[in-house]
């Protein structure tokens, strides 16, 4: 063991430093307060905390487990002095309300992102994004040229006619892009990043399927224009919408609502020249998007004037009947593609139990639930049975 | 004299309230459990689909179980001694058992896994003459009889299958 003594004095061990500057770093970056962890932590003064950063004070390990969880990280980041303090990970967030609690919700998207990453690595599969990143300049976009990217992907990406029923699931097993569905609350709607671990959206679970549909497809647009738009360049808290805030919402649209099928669905619910506003939500439920994105595709298809949607759309009870019906799903938190990597990582014993409920942030004791709501319904030993080919 | 017991995963607290036999064991061994371990069982879910509670805190305070702790420095030198191995992604609980364990902390141990990546770990470490599969643990002392079959996750058979793989690797 290696001790740095100096002046007749016993100095900090040098791996207490190294852990109580790491502790620091990730609790500064958080915005969380000395008073608020110790608190947490259940420590009678933030003192003792104060003191385990200062390295002066021996970690014991039961603490270090308790630390990770409040700080979102994993404990061999604080364990492995080769692991550097890693550098700021930008996260675009949509509709950023500054608020520090969106620090934490942060740390837990970076989180996931990091364990998808680690599976991937684990069972040697590939986790860059497959999807192109846009090399266009800034002057090369508009309204035509993204709805040309738009309609291009969702040919590419073999959408379909109904594109946000299957988006999520293309953009994660065909594109590679890491989803992660959270209750966000009021401290935000969506947020996206690319890093080391490839590309991840983050989506507000407690909002309704249609709201998340177009989401997911807004930050689709940040996604492939990353290198286009450097991220604090759209990280404003400008009253005004910027304006690739602006192309994201109109390049969301097009991708979600085929000009074509649009029309086609709105043609045979025209009578006498006019469609019922039952019918126009009949619509936007069966392209599972909001009324609000229907009727301004419908703008741009020239079927109605900005005159008259803005009409529609200042009547209370059209919001009313908008929201009627529309059940909050209760989507998974993980995917089904990540949580099949976590079980099959466990089955070829590339992580153990323990580690597998972290990577599901569940109970150890709900394992067997979580696996019967993914259709695993059998016992979990069962999967470690192999069968020979014919 | 009870022999010493280290219950190494959270797992096997959670699988003996589960098969009501966890006071059984308790009663025949010097049981040891982590500390993080100690927080991290909670709880269970009955063959009915009740929750019900665990507590090992006050199991420790009334001296059933003994509580065993271990230093973030020690936990950090064993994870050097595992980091070059594909089995290194043990949970903190287990780390800090296996910490416990290479530390010779408590003379005369033995200890009983049920997680297949702990087995390998301790195999890999030198330790597999001091670890019991749940079968054994119970069969050992009378807990349960000598012809009972025993779900996959407790059997001698699962357990021999790691310890064989982590040899082999480690050859």
């Amino acid at each position: 063991m290696f001790y740095v003594v100096g002046g007749g004095k016993e100095m900090p061990k040098l791996f207490n430093v190294m852990l109580g500057n790491k502790l620091k770093a990730v609790r500064d970056k958080l915005g969380m307060t000395l008073e608020e962890v110790a608190q947490k932590m259940g420590f009678n003064s933030y003192q003792t905390l104060s003191s385990i950063e200062e390295g002066r004070r021996m970690v014991k390990a039961v603490e270090l487990a308790k630390l990770s969880k409040i700080y979102f990280r994993d404990m061999k980041y604080f364990l492995n002095e080769e692991i550097e303090q890693d550098q700021d990970q930008p996260v675009l967030w949509r509709a950023y309300s500054g608020d520090a609690k969106v620090k934490q919700r942060e740390g837990t998207f970076i989180k996931f992102c990091e364990h998808y990453s680690d599976l991937e690595f684990k069972l040697a599969i590939d986790s860059k994004p497959k999807i192109n990143f846009l090399t266009w300049q800034v002057g090369d976009f508009n309204y035509d040229s993204i709805a040309g990217l738009a309609n291009n992907l969702r040919n590419e990406l073999q959408l379909g006619a109904r594109p946000a029923c299957s988006l999520a699931k293309v953009l994660e097993e065909k594109c590679n892009i890491k989803i992660l569905f959270l209750d966000l609350e009021n401290y935000g709607s969506a947020a996206s990043t690319v890093g080391k671990f490839g590309a991840a959206i983050l989506i507000n679970s407690s909002e309704p399927s249609w709201r998340r549909n177009y989401d997911l497809a807004h930050e689709l647009f940040h996604i492939i224009t990353w290198n286009t738009f450097p991220y604090d360049t759209i990280h404003s808290f400008a009253e005004e919408k910027p304006l690739v805030e602006k192309w994201a919402d109109a390049f969301a649209s097009y991708l979600l609502l085929p000009g074509e099928e649009i029309s086609r669905e709105f043609n045979k619910n025209v009578e006498d020249n006019k469609i019922s506003l039952l019918d126009l939500i009949g619509i936007a439920r069966e392209f599972e998007v909001s009324l609000d994105a229907l009727l301004w595709s419908l703008v741009n298809l020239r079927f109605f004037s900005r005159q008259i949607v803005r009409k529609i759309l200042n009547d209370p009870e059209v919001k009313t009947l908008d929201f009627s019906g529309q059940k909050k799903e209760t989507t998974p938190y993980l995917s089904r593609r990540y949580f099949n990597l976590a079980l099959k990582a466990y089955k070829k014993t590339l992580i153990s139990k323990g580690r597998l409920c972290e990577y599901l942030n569940i109970n150890r004791a709900d394992l067997g639930k979580i696996l019967k709501e993914y259709g695993y319904s059998v016992g979990e030993e069962i999967y470690e049975t192999k069968f020979a080919l014919a | 004299m009870k022999p010493n017991l280290l219950l190494l995963d959270a797992d096997v607290i959670i699988h003996l309230h589960e098969c009501d036999l966890w006071k059984g064991v308790v009663s025949q061994y010097s049981v040891y459990v982590g500390a993080i371990v100690i927080e991290e069982v909670q709880y269970f879910w009955d063959n009915g689909g009740n929750k019900i509670c665990i507590n090992l805190r006050d199991a420790v305070e009334k001296n059933k179980i003994i509580e065993v702790a271990s230093t973030a420095e020690e936990m950090a030198a064993l994870s050097k001694r595992l980091k070059d191995v594909e089995y290194s992604e043990l949970d903190p609980g287990e780390l800090e058992c296996a910490t416990i364990i290479a530390e010779e902390k408590i003379a005369d141990l033995r200890f009983c896994v049920k997680d297949g990546m702990a087995i390998k770990a301790l195999t890999y470490l030198g330790f597999r003459e001091q670890i019991l599969s749940i079968e054994t643990m119970l069969k050992q002392k009378g807990l349960i009889s000598k012809d009972t079959e025993v779900p996959v996750g407790f059997s001698e058979e699962r357990f021999n299958r790691f310890t064989l793989e982590a040899t082999l690797d480690s050859i």
